[in-house]
């Protein structure tokens, strides 16, 4: 709309500008023009009416309290995270027990050569037994005798008893910390509960009794690649 | 912000994240005025707003570690209270309660009355606009923040900002005028 003292949208451009910076609206190039223009004075005039009504009204308060409240709030939220932990690390340690429990009997049923093969404790009647190694680090003992394996059967529970004091020598004594302390250190993440049971397991490898290598069955994977060349 | 306030408010930062009641408490004292409000104008119900207000102060400081100390404090935290909000709207769309409608205090005092009668103008005009147009025109006019804050807290650029803001002065102004709201010689009839 174009008026003969001015333009209407030259006279909005401003106004917006205006508005924009948070220039006062009494603009005398504003006022000129709308003194001559209707609806841009109308214009003006809602707007001076907003910003009045925005400036005047009180900026809305919370009540009282709310620090505390938000105190509170952070109080259960800590308390249910570490209730939330605690059930991880009781878990953790439950499926531990679990392993456990499921290996033992395994171990004790096994076939008398395993158990035979794993015995060491009966290592003094035969005199060309390979000595005892205890298993260190992530070497395997040659835990195998060609006496033991040829038929001289020693029996299991000393196999098993064996096996587990070096299970117990091989678990560092911080591997599975007290559940009490989980709860210090669980900020970090699950890496405690992880390396527990990564030493736990490895540990149990390492100290279970396996065959030697020359004693290992040849694997079969040669055959179907022959018939692919054939 | 000065270099001193600049300190101090970092030195706040680090005892919240250190778990120190009485820091968190320092902190929601700066800030609940301005969180509170911002949540008050959008969501229009104050009970609403505190719990939307409570919850920002929660997560901000059960993230403080992760708050990136180069940006604005402010914008962060209110960035925190417009999701908030956002949640509390789509909350409030699938399960719309109608005694939410009107939410009056009844204990104005007479010299109140004008006042407040503004005030439930205002935000009546303001529930009629988009959350967006909405929000930006509160941290603009009345938190006085500039678009480039605004752009920051509602991760949108500047010129949709500036469209926002304009369209929600439009929308307002054609609200007021429809229910004849004016304001003659300093009074508002």
């Amino acid at each position: 709309m174009r008026h003969a003292d001015g333009n209407c949208s030259d006279f909005d451009r401003r106004l917006q500008a205006n508005l924009d910076r948070r220039i006062d609206l009494d603009d005398d190039v504003l006022a000129e023009h709308a003194a001559t223009c209707e609806p841009c004075r109308e214009l003006l005039e809602s707007y001076a009416s907003l910003l009045d009504a925005v400036r005047s009204c009180e900026r809305p308060e919370p009540a009282c309290g709310l620090a505390d409240r938000v105190c509170v709030g952070l109080g259960a939220r800590r308390r249910r995270g570490e209730s939330r932990w605690k059930g991880i690390a009781l878990s953790a340690v439950a499926v531990a027990a679990g392993v456990i429990a499921a290996i033992v009997p395994w171990f004790r049923s096994a076939p008398p050569s395993v158990a035979s093969r794993a015995d060491h404790a009966g290592a003094a009647h035969s005199s060309v037994a390979e000595p005892y190694v205890p298993v260190v680090g992530r070497s395997r003992a040659p835990m195998v005798s060609k006496t033991a394996s040829s038929g001289a059967t020693e029996s299991g529970p000393d196999a098993v008893r064996d096996l587990f004091e070096t299970f117990a020598e091989q678990l560092s004594a911080d591997a599975l910390p007290p559940l009490r302390q989980v709860n210090e250190i669980t900020a970090v993440g699950l890496r405690p509960i992880a390396a527990s049971f990564g030493s736990a397991f490895s540990a149990l490898r390492n100290s279970l009794p396996v065959l030697r290598d020359d004693e290992r069955p040849k694997p079969q994977a040669s055959v179907p690649s022959m018939r692919l060349i054939a | 912000m000065t270099p001193n306030a600049r300190n101090e408010l970092d030195s706040i930062l680090t005892q919240c994240a250190l778990g120190d009641d009485s820091a968190v408490r320092d902190l929601v004292r700066r800030y609940e005025g301005m969180v509170f409000g911002v949540c008050y104008r959008m969501l229009g119900h104050r009970q609403d707003a505190e719990d939307a207000a409570q919850e920002t102060f929660v997560r901000a400081v059960r993230s403080i570690a992760n708050f990136n100390r180069s940006r604005r404090f402010e914008s962060w935290l209110l960035t925190i209270a417009a999701n908030r909000c956002r949640t509390a709207l789509a909350a409030r769309a699938r399960r719309p309660d109608p005694t939410r409608l009107c939410d009056t205090v009844a204990d104005d005092s007479p010299d109140d009355h004008a006042a407040r009668w503004l005030d439930e103008e205002l935000q009546r005009a303001l529930g009629g606009l988009k959350n967006e147009h909405r929000q930006a025109f509160v941290l603009f006019h009345e938190y006085e923040k500039s678009y480039g804050d605004i752009a920051e807290i509602m991760g949108c650029p500047i010129g949709t900002i500036k469209t926002w803001v304009h369209r929600a002065r439009r929308e307002l102004i054609a609200q007021f005028r429809s229910r004849e709201l004016t304001r003659s010689s300093g009074a508002w009839t």
